[in-house]
């Protein structure tokens, strides 16, 4: 199962892994927190990525 | 999840003495081992109020006629409060390993005026805590939903009618039959595992993904180089939206025109069909009626040639007659009566007669006067002898002309009589051709009507249909320009932001951003196939090993089909059925388990699937060869395993199997309950570790148990 995620760069892997994590551990937070979590955190692998 | 004790205070039939500590049901876990209990009591002294009761602790379901225990409501007196409780000990499984909390939910009551049907109360209040121990010396309490998601989490709701499983009336529980039964079972693990979350996922990522949009085109719009290819990209975008709503719409308009099309042939020809069916009863009706009146015709026409041949038996008629009588024989073989021929004939027949008669007679009289005068003359020449013979032959012959004519007359007025009665056939015959030609003009008028409707309408439908495909090909063709433009827009707007720029940067994530929806969604699917695909090997596997009489091949055919179908079959067939069933069950427990594994090595997940399995009454309708397969495999599939099961059900091959899991992998408990006295409200639970009772049955063996120790 998942072996599909072999096919993705590991970046895109572990923002999924990531949101996937959120939406279980953080059940009670808000959907917009969320998104602004997720925002964040595609920013700054981007921003490493170039750095 | 495992459970280690439950108490049940004034729970139903479980009655609270006074002062006294509730009962408790342990169920001896230790580390490292299995747990395996069975529970051995006769019919209605409490077994699957343990059902019930944890039912009521985890889900906060609850029969409000039965959950207070009657015994202890009487020592209440009316306006009095009584408190029911249920309390469990259980272990949550977490990767990091298992976390043991108390639960207890409360259920307070108020006793009432007695009514016609006993004892009642009304609720007061109801809830549930849950205690964990957040270090060596702090407990921490969590009430309400919060305890609730944590038990949600760890046995989610839709699991437990699968997990807790009443073999008797898991089919009255379900409520169901056909597909919804395998609807609900992959529904229940699937909701369990994921579902919500990836759901969650999605969306999040979704609106994500809409927010560095719109970042996007307010920077785009910060640079005046891109503004206008911004804005012409945005202006694609917004025909495209619209291109694609009316699309939708038009394929809508399309597949309603499509049906029209289809249905109109069965429509139409239905209704020709049915014209056509009238109308051939008509005919049918018309042709009965007209063979049954060339029948009366042909009838009549022979009773007119027998009186004809009466009529006419002299030789001088024979000739005419013969002739006469050939033509009315080939006239009748073509069942044809000419009226007229035949009136003609027979007149004409008569008027020779009577002429030629006539004739005689006259003949006959002019011969006479002859005669008189040459008898006279004789007379007077002495001959008179002589005379008087021939007066006599001439008179004899005079009669016999009236005789004939007397009778041709007779004859005449029967025939006309007959032939009246022949006009009225031949004229209600003749109204019956008619008929029989309305009727088939009909039929061939309700046919071309009929198909005329349906060929115009067929028309108008098949017109609409292709109007409409041409609106969505042409619609194709704007969408795919419209698309190709926009694509441009986005290339050039792309090659406009400068590598390293904000904008770029943008780029950047919402791309990462649209792949990882495009991830959530392929998991999505992903899940879905894993849990059908495993629950049938694991049900496969299961059933083979319980079973040894019959290949899985052959009862997923003959048996799978019923199970699904619980909702409207009985069990039957010595417990096959039972027994796939279970397999189904544990193979469910055990998939869950499996995809909760998988998860965990991508993401986080605080449940390991492990669960605890609690089996109702599941020996009753099975045979012995059955009990002793279950009894000794199923134990191996299942953390925890508790048998609810009635003394006939428990048979000695049944415990001899048991004893068998006394080993270092298990830790085996056999458990009773025996009603107090004859008060079927104060119910004992007795238990004894690990050795078991040859026969539980009879009193001795109860006697020989021990109490179950309360804490």
């Amino acid at each position: 199962m998942f072996e599909f995620l072999k096919e993705h760069d590991d970046e895109t892997v572990g923002v999924f892994k990531t949101l996937i994590n959120s939406c279980f551990d953080d059940s009670d937070k808000d959907d917009n927190d969320l998104v602004q979590e997720l925002l964040h955190q595609v920013k700054d692998i981007k921003l490493e990525g170039q750095e | 999840m495992l459970i280690e004790w439950i108490e049940l205070d004034n729970f139903e039939c479980y009655y609270t003495s006074p002062g006294k500590p509730p009962q408790r049901l342990s169920f001896d876990i230790e580390p490292q081992k299995r747990s395996l209990t069975f529970f051995v009591a006769r019919n209605n002294s409490g077994k699957t109020t343990i059902i019930r009761a944890l039912k009521f602790l985890f889900y906060n379901e609850v029969d409000e006629m039965q959950i207070v225990n009657n015994k202890a409501l009487s020592e209440v007196g009316v306006g009095g409060k009584i408190t029911i409780a249920v309390r469990a000990r259980v272990r949550f499984d977490h990767p990091s390993g298992p976390e043991w909390v108390t639960l207890v939910r409360k259920y307070e009551a108020k006793r009432l005026e007695d009514g016609d049907e006993g004892l009642r109360v009304r609720e007061i209040d109801r809830q549930m805590t849950l205690t964990k121990r957040e270090s060596p010396s702090r407990n921490r309490d969590y009430y309400g939903a919060d305890a609730t998601s944590m038990v949600k989490e760890q046995l989610p709701k839709e699991l437990f009618p699968f997990y807790f499983l009443d073999g008797e009336n898991l089919k009255n529980k379900l409520g169901l039959g056909g597909d919804a039964f395998d609807k609900q079972m992959l529904n229940a693990i699937h909701d369990s595992l994921y579902s919500s979350v990836f759901e969650r996922a999605a969306d999040i990522c979704s609106k994500s993904i809409q927010k560095v949009q719109r970042e996007l085109a307010g920077l785009a719009k910060q640079s005046k180089a891109m503004e206008q290819v911004q804005e012409d990209r945005d202006k694609k975008a917004v025909e495209l939206a619209g291109f694609q709503s009316q699309m939708k719409e038009l394929k809508k308009e399309f597949d309603r025109y499509q049906a029209d099309y289809q249905h109109l042939d069965e429509k139409y020809l239905g209704l020709a069909q049915s014209e056509s069916a009238s109308a051939a009863a008509m005919l049918k009706e018309a042709r009965r009626e007209e063979d049954s009146l060339k029948e009366d015709i042909k009838r009549v026409g022979l009773k007119i040639k027998e009186l004809l041949s009466d009529a006419l038996p002299y030789a001088f008629m024979e000739r005419a007659s013969g002739v006469a009588l050939e033509v009315i024989d080939s006239l009748h073989e073509r069942n044809i009566f000419p009226v007229n021929i035949t009136e003609d004939l027979i007149s004409e027949l008569i008027k020779q007669k009577e002429c030629v008669c006539g004739s005689r007679l006259e003949e006959g009289t002019k011969e006479l006067a002859r005669l008189q005068a040459y008898r006279e003359r004789a007379l007077r020449q002495n001959m008179d002898e002589d005379l008087k013979g021939i007066r006599s032959i001439l008179l004899e012959d005079s009669r016999s002309s009236q005789t004939i004519i007397s009778k041709l007359s007779a004859s005449k007025d029967f025939i006309s009589e007959e032939l009246s009665f022949y006009r009225d056939k031949m004229t209600a015959l003749a109204e019956c051709q008619d008929r029989i030609r309305r009727a088939e003009r009909k039929i061939a008028k309700g046919h071309d009507t009929a198909i005329r409707d349906c060929i115009t309408q067929r028309r108008i439908a098949f017109e609409r249909k292709e109007e409409a495909s041409d609106k969505i090909s042409r619609f194709e063709q704007g969408i795919l320009r419209v698309s190709s433009e926009k694509d441009k827009l986005d290339a050039e707007l792309k090659r406009k932001v400068p590598k390293g720029s904000p904008a770029q940067k943008i780029l950047d994530n919402l791309a990462v951003l649209q792949r990882v929806l495009e991830i959530i969604e392929r998991s999505k699917k992903e899940i879905q196939y894993e849990i059908r695909s495993r629950l049938e090997t694991h049900t496969k596997e299961i059933y083979e090993k319980i079973s040894t009489d019959n290949s899985y091949a052959v009862i997923q055919k003959n048996l799978l089909p019923d199970i699904r179908n619980m909702g409207q079959k009985t069990n039957q067939g010595g417990g096959q059925k039972k027994v796939l069933t279970m397999a189904y069950m544990v193979g469910l427990a055990n998939v869950r388990k499996e995809i909760c594994a998988e998860l965990r090595k991508h993401i986080h997940l605080r449940v390991t699937g492990e669960q605890c399995f609690f089996m109702d009454s599941i020996y009753s309708d099975m045979d012995i060869e059955y009990q002793k397969s279950v009894t000794e495999i199923l134990p191996s599939f299942v953390t925890q395993l508790l048998v609810l099961v009635a003394p006939q059900n428990c048979s000695e091959a049944v415990q001899g199997k048991l004893k068998g899991h006394v080993t270092d992998m298990y830790r085996a408990i056999h458990y009773t309950s025996k009603v107090k006295g004859d008060d079927p409200q104060s119910v004992d639970l007795w238990g004894k570790t690990v050795q078991l009772v040859e026969r539980i049955e009879d009193d001795l063996a109860y006697s020989q148990l021990e109490k179950v120790e309360v804490c």
